[in-house]
């Protein structure tokens, strides 16, 4: 299983109809992950970070348009019917939002709707084992009095649980791909670093492939395997993690380490991604 | 504590705050000198916010008493309050929603500066000065704010609180929305008036290493408490609160990124150096 590659991007275009143009935010991405493994996408506001994520879940409904191809396991996603789009989302690649309140159903106890991802996707037929289902994955996230944890809604959790509870609708069906958009951006540290642990920890157990997306560098650092640095649309750099981060090769990534506030830079002279300057070594 | 001059623009003591019979605030002690950059960290639900409200005069405590430049801000008359108002700005975590998307910024500019009884004219030096202060287009007066980046509108929330020429500035997570390389340019700015104008700055924040690089002191809060408070630097290199240490240890990379010791360093080499 592992080494085997889980999703293979080649060439990805994405555009995306604003008003009545066309804009391409995607400009021609290829990268590869493997099981087990967890690429991280990372770049600022803007990148196309998000709408790489997108596209490969097909989520960008039917203002966008695709060339290139993104191949999960044996499927094509790009053109696929939405019959086949609907039976891989959810079982075979999994989404963890950065918002799990927005994700979540108000409405619906948190058991229920876990149970019911496993019902819609034939993991569990039956109600009950589903239920009882729901209850063990919720203790599989670490969710202590699981049992009970099932029957409270969305609201009456703290954003660390309801991020866990999001988590464990994302693997229910065991997928082979794991896609994260900064899972942890809207938390606390402390809680930041609980939820990549049990990302980490769920990926170990069930060599799933993980595709992060995050802006923050040290979430980057820390945690991935591969990562591929996104600017403007295109992927400026890409390898191991370590490799890339302690010894960047591109000018932009350079200057994205550079900018993080750290002792010993003077208070007032954080160096500053000087855009312009990027863009006409660029073009040099 | 870094050394300041014996006057103290905002002193705070024995403030608490409660809602509901939920103590969010125990009893603290806060005091911010001219030209000093305090830093208060702390995560959600910390009371963080709540130390800002109050010390703003947003939010009356429940005991304790606020004074800025001597005057009770609680027990203040509303001409003092006004005064003091001018004196004391804020800058927001969220400009997208602090200004008003049917006025050009010139005129949420103009807006703050009127309240606070500024002369139509000067106005208009202000702004041309702000403007430039602050690095934004010269044009911007006349954009509405859906027509600016996050960053710009940030720089906008940030000449608006300069507008009335204040002491002391509040930034509640002013930076925390904003990209890395923007939110270097906006810290940069923020030290650059701390240094040119002598304006004092409470810095809130959830992020530790953002706090650091900005600030003199650093007050660090959990669950309404008041944990630790010392230099900047000291706090980071040498926390004496275990609940700051925990801050610390959950910065992803933090030895990678900000070139701090890792503590188990000399433990991994098993073989003396050559």
């Amino acid at each position: 299983m592992r080494n085997e590659v889980v999703l293979s991007v080649t060439d990805l275009t994405t555009s995306l109809a604003v008003g009545s143009a066309t804009r391409q935010i995607v400009k021609g991405v290829s990268f590869q992950i493997k099981a087990g493994e967890t690429l991280m996408l990372l770049g600022e506001s803007g990148s196309g970070k998000t709408v790489t994520a997108m596209s490969i879940l097909q989520l960008l409904g039917s203002r966008a348009q695709f060339t290139g191809s993104v191949q999960l396991g044996d499927t094509e996603m790009l053109g696929a019917s939405d019959r086949t789009l609907q039976q891989i989302r959810g079982s075979r690649v999994a989404l963890v939002p950065q918002d799990p309140t927005g994700a979540l159903d108000p409405l619906m106890h948190v058991g229920a709707q876990i149970a019911e991802v496993l019902r819609v996707h034939r993991v569990e037929r039956d109600r009950r084992k589903a239920a009882r289902r729901a209850i063990e994955l919720l203790d599989s996230v670490g969710i202590p009095d699981s049992a009970r944890v099932a029957r409270r809604y969305p609201h009456e959790l703290s954003g660390g649980m309801r991020q866990r509870v999001a988590i464990a609708i994302g693997v229910s069906c065991s997928p082979s791909l794991l896609i994260a958009d900064e899972p942890t951006s809207a938390l606390d540290v402390t809680v930041q670093a609980q939820i990549l642990n049990l990302i980490d920890e769920l990926k170990e157990r069930t060599g799933t492939a993980v595709l992060m997306v995050t802006h923050d560098v040290g979430v980057a650092y820390d945690r991935g395997d591969a990562i591929a640095v996104m600017n403007a649309g295109q992927i400026v750099e890409t390898g191991a993690v370590r490799e890339v981060l302690e010894n960047p090769k591109h000018p932009y990534t350079a200057a994205l380490l550079r900018a993080q506030p750290r002792p010993g830079v003077p208070r007032g002279h954080l160096p500053v991604i000087d855009r312009t300057a990027l863009a006409a070594k660029e073009a040099s | 504590m870094t050394e300041h001059g014996p006057r103290a623009l905002i002193e705070a003591s024995g403030v608490t705050k409660s809602y509901g019979g939920k103590v969010v605030l125990e009893p603290i002690d806060v005091s911010l000198h001219p030209g000093q950059i305090l830093g208060v960290v702390g995560e959600s639900g910390s009371g963080k916010s709540t130390l800002g409200r109050i010390l703003l005069g947003l939010l009356d405590p429940d005991a304790g008493t606020v004074r800025f430049d001597g005057v009770d801000i609680n027990r203040a008359s509303k001409r003092q309050l006004k005064e003091v108002r001018a004196r004391l700005q804020v800058v927001p975590q969220n400009p997208q929603t602090s200004l008003n998307p049917r006025l050009t910024i010139g005129a949420s500019l103009r807006f703050n500066m009127r309240a606070h009884g500024i002369a139509r004219a000067e106005q208009e030096r202000t702004i041309t000065r702000l403007l430039d202060e602050t690095g934004l287009p010269a044009d911007s007066a006349s954009r509405y704010p859906h027509e600016m980046s996050g960053g710009q509108l940030q720089r906008v929330a940030i000449a608006r609180a300069l507008s009335t020429n204040p002491e002391v500035v509040v930034c509640d997570e002013a930076v925390s929305a904003l990209d890395k390389s923007v939110q270097a340019q906006i810290l940069n700015l923020i030290a650059d008036l701390q240094r040119e104008r002598n304006i004092a700055f409470l810095f809130i924040s959830h992020d530790l290493a953002v706090v650091e690089h900005i600030s003199d002191d650093v007050l660090v809060i959990y669950r309404g408490e008041l944990v630790e408070h010392g230099p900047a630097a000291r706090v980071w290199t040498d926390p004496h609160h275990p609940y700051t240490a925990s801050l610390l240890a959950a910065i992803p990379a933090r030895e990678f990124l900000t070139g701090a010791a890792k503590p188990a360093a000399a433990a991994l080499r098993k073989d003396p150096p050559q």
